[in-house]
């Protein structure tokens, strides 16, 4: 393999093995990294030209030597058949600063501060380096096994006068002082155009944007250090709400990563299943999208069709799952139980009320002449910013890259389902409109496909260590319900190992990586989230426009709060 | 006996069209309602119509705070202002034939766009006194905008005047042997677009502009002084549809009914386009406002005022 032989004589890498997501995966020494980088962004052929995921593990959960008390992780992604690659690198010493990795790849930048902030490794060189997600004040980093999982196990978080004080002053137009001319102001944390608790430093000149300062975390719940005190299956209700307008779109990457941890053979109605509940979801956050988009540019007709819409297919999730927003339906190894006898006929009907709303809410917004107008050339990105900042879903496509994960690295059903990924080459906020109602049609004809021809047989894995058993077995023999408890107590997890799974949320690449020490719970879990790098790319894309403008550009972007903080 | 009839009937008068805003604040919740799929209020009393008592008990029941960066005085004085000029305007306005305070007076439409501009100045001092930068900023918008339209919306009531040869309001009805309208139709259309400007309502609402600037103008405003600004914003958008009626739709003309019942149904029919307007729209940018209103309703009505020029000059040669 050229990637291997590469790797190994010039940067002495050592291929690991515990990998069971099939990615080539290599061990890399500090000093040789940024080299390692740049090599993978620019020398190669083909090269890997995004950085997907750049995170940490604390290895000093188990018992790892001192030389290796953390490990840098790098995702890499190709943007083609060639998929993922991970780099690892292990890190001795907490006060011993990591090269930064923000001169090969821009979107590094959030990424290192987020892993300064909650593992408090610092990086050399690195222009901007802040906490990110929790306030300045905190102290610790939560992401080290030594800080409690529990909140109640901490002593109660309390700022001093002078600490209050000084965090106000954050928020005041005197600190940083401003450039002479400039207007500092503030959008948000609570503004109406920001969908949610963020908060954008603007510079102004009249009402023109002379820089962007996103400051993110009011919404991070520590979803990652959450997942460390669950055991495997516990934790499925927590990804629906990482992202909480995509429900099932989020456990999807996520029992997949176990899957691949615990090689678990998925029946194939269970998949068919998990491809239709997901379908569903992707339209219902989609429509949301384009009503709530359609608010910001001060049009109130379309959110109320198009949630008029959604509520249907909240009613259709309901009907199959219970849940309704969030339905946790997924288990590891299949879904927690077969669709009822008649979900074909509403899942039709549902589909063409939609198709039918869909025509009324396109007219609203792309093919309104004000509309158009307020769209039109505003937020542009083009193909060189989309690889610069990691972009992914329609934002990717928007710029012309023809990239979703149902295609081209099919999981669920999706490689059984004839479906088109539409592009456009505009990259402005009208193509993605029309692109999130394209996708909707796509979605729509996704579903009828589902409804002809869905696999039957059972729902769930037949491999009773990983999968929950068959409840009505449970009742009937000894074996069954020792298994049933095992799982339930959280006795058994995965076998040791890492995955990563990458799925196509409704926002873009949404990946977990799972780390499994072989205990019943993960060691380590990692979100990437579309959203986050996403956001980032606001500081770059938002300068230079007036303030209505910037409003349209943030609406367009699609991003979640909770899927950019989780 | 007469000053103390006259002070009674102006009470009245203010009372009716502070009712009539506040139905109109509950009228257009209903429409929005049934334009958008949804019900609106409709849980207190017939139809929820005592949704527009209860807004006005709570707005009034509220405490009246001034914020402690705010100009005391101007923060006090803007939202009295802007309900005053509105107020104010409707004493030109006849509803019947005879059934004015100043109907006849001969300077009629100069005093509405006299009092419009002090609207301005109203939403502008509020906005700037508020001290925020939001609201400054809806404030510098507002003033921009208004003074914008107001050339436009002059210039289409001038040809009207060209028509009618009179400026009091019962002159421009009684000279209406059909709806002006009719002879107008562009200075009709730019009328209205202006007025929905004027009162900065969607999709012309740049100055409170939620989604961007929160509230604009009157982030900082609470209670009642909120309320006035309602109030004024309610009473303008009557106003521009009460005049739309009298100059173009040909006023208290109309067949079998009384007078003042066709003028109503024509108010409210324009009223009716505004809310509409509302649901449906999505808001322009500033720039995109200000092009609109320089680069095309103006060139417009300059030409609409020269064509109506030129045919009353031959009107009357031939």
């Amino acid at each position: 393999m050229l990637l291997a032989e590469a790797l190994q004589k010039r940067f002495q890498a050592m291929p690991l093995t515990d990998g069971r997501d099939g990615w080539p995966d290599f061990q890399v020494a500090e000093h040789h990294l940024v080299d390692v980088l740049h090599f993978l962004r620019g020398d190669m052929v083909p090269r890997f030209p995004m950085l997907l995921d750049l995170t940490a593990v604390d290895e000093r959960g188990g018992q790892a030597a001192p030389e290796r008390a953390f490990t840098l992780v790098y995702h890499l992604h190709g943007l083609d058949d060639r998929g993922a690659l991970r780099l690892r690198v292990p890190h001795a010493d907490a006060e011993v600063p990591v090269p930064t990795a923000t001169g090969v790849f821009a979107n590094a930048n959030w990424y290192e501060r987020e892993v300064y902030d909650l593992f408090g490794l610092a990086f050399s060189d690195h222009p901007d380096l802040r906490r990110i997600l929790l306030p300045p004040h905190w102290e610790g980093h939560p992401l080290c096994k030594r800080e409690p999982i529990r909140a109640t196990e901490r002593p109660a978080y309390r700022l001093g006068k002078s600490e209050v004080q000084e965090a106000l002053k954050m928020y005041s137009d005197t600190v940083p002082a401003p450039d002479p001319g400039l207007t500092v102001l503030n959008v948000g944390p609570h503004h109406p155009g920001t969908h949610g608790i963020l908060r954008f430093v603007l510079k102004l000149s009249g009402e023109e944007i002379a820089t962007v300062d996103p400051d993110i975390g009011y919404h991070h719940r520590g979803v990652e250090k959450i997942a460390e005190g669950h055991t495997f299956h516990n934790f499925i209700p927590y990804t629906d709400r990482v992202d909480y307008l995509g429900g099932a779109l989020g456990e999807f990457p996520y029992v997949r990563a176990i899957e691949m941890l615990a090689d678990l053979a998925v029946p194939p109605r269970a998949e068919g299943i998990r491809t239709l509940l997901a379908e569903i979801c992707r339209i219902s956050s989609h429509l949301v999208w384009l009503g709530s988009y359609g608010n910001d540019l001060g049009t109130m007709g379309p959110a109320f069709y198009a949630f008029r819409d959604r509520a249907l297919l909240m009613d259709l999730i309901e009907k199959y799952t219970g849940g309704r927003l969030h339905p946790q339906f997924f288990r590891i190894g299949g879904v927690a139980m077969d669709l009822p006898d008649d979900w074909r006929g509403d899942l039709l009907t549902t589909l063409e009320a939609v198709e039918r709303g869909l025509r009324d809410s396109e007219r609203l917004t792309v093919g309104n002449p004000v509309f158009q107008a307020r769209t039109r050339g505003v937020g542009v990105l083009s193909a060189a910013q989309a690889e610069k900042w990691a972009v992914s879903g329609i934002l990717l496509r928007s710029t012309g890259k023809d990239w979703d994960m149902r295609k081209a690295a099919p999981y669920g059903l999706y490689g059984d389902l004839d479906f088109a990924v539409p592009t456009s080459t505009d990259g402005d906020a009208l193509a993605r409109t029309q692109l999130h109602i394209e996708e909707i049609r796509e979605s729509i004809g996704m579903l009828r496909q589902l409804a002809e021809r869905m696999p039957e047989g059972p729902t769930l894995a037949a491999d009773a260590r990983y999968a929950f058993p068959p409840k009505d077995h449970t009742l009937r023999d000894i074996e069954t319900l020792i298994h049933h408890f095992e799982q339930v107590a959280g006795e058994i997890g995965p076998p040791a190992g890492q995955a990563l799974s990458i799925t196509e949320s409704a926002r873009g690449m949404l990946a977990y990586y799972v780390v499994a020490d072989g205990g019943p719970r993960p060691y380590r879990l990692r979100v990437r989230s579309p959203s986050f790098p996403h956001v980032q790319l606001i500081a770059e894309l938002g300068r230079g426009t007036a303030l209505p403008d910037f409003i349209a550009t943030i609406g367009s972007i699609d991003y979640v709060l909770a899927d950019l903080d989780r | 006996m007469t000053l103390f009839l006259m002070a009674l009937g102006m009470l009245l008068t203010t009372v009716v069209l502070l009712g009539l805003a506040g139905f109109l604040v509950f009228a257009e919740r209903r429409v929005l309602g049934l334009l958008q799929n949804r019900h609106g209020p409709n849980r207190l009393g017939p139809f929820g119509i005592g949704q527009a008592l209860a807004d006005a008990l709570k707005l009034m029941s509220k405490e009246n705070f001034v914020p402690a960066f705010a100009d005391p005085v101007l923060y006090r004085a803007a939202p009295v202002l802007v309900a005053f000029s509105a107020l104010a305007s409707f004493a030109v306005v006849p509803l019947d034939r005879g059934f004015s305070w100043a109907g006849d007076w001969n300077i009629g439409l100069l005093f509405i766009l006299a009092m419009s501009s002090l609207n301005a100045y109203g939403v502008f001092l509020g906005g700037w006194a508020s001290g925020s930068k939001f609201a400054l900023l809806g404030a510098v918008r507002a003033v921009a905008q208004l003074v914008s339209y107001e050339l436009p919306l002059g210039l289409a009531l001038l040809a009207v005047v060209l028509l009618s040869g009179s400026l009091s309001l019962n002159g421009i009805v009684q000279a209406q042997w059909m709806p002006y309208i009719v002879l107008q139709p562009l200075g009709f259309v730019i009328f209205l677009i202006a007025g929905v400007a004027e009162t900065h309502r969607l999709p012309f609402d740049l100055p409170e502009a939620e989604s961007e600037l929160v509230a604009g103008f009157n982030t900082e405003y609470g209670g009642m002084r909120f309320g006035y600004f309602f109030l004024g914003e309610y009473l303008g958008l009557t106003l521009i549809a009460v005049l739309a009626a009298a100059l173009y739709l040909g006023g208290w003309h109309g067949p079998w009914l009384p007078g003042w019942i066709w003028m109503l149904i024509k108010t409210f029919a324009v009223i009716f386009i505004f809310f509409w307007l509302r649901a449906s729209l999505p808001r322009p940018r500033y720039d995109q406002l200000m092009a609109l209103g320089w680069k095309i309703l103006l060139p417009l009505s300059l030409l609409n005022l020269l064509c109506t020029a030129f045919a009353a000059a031959l009107w009357r040669l031939g």
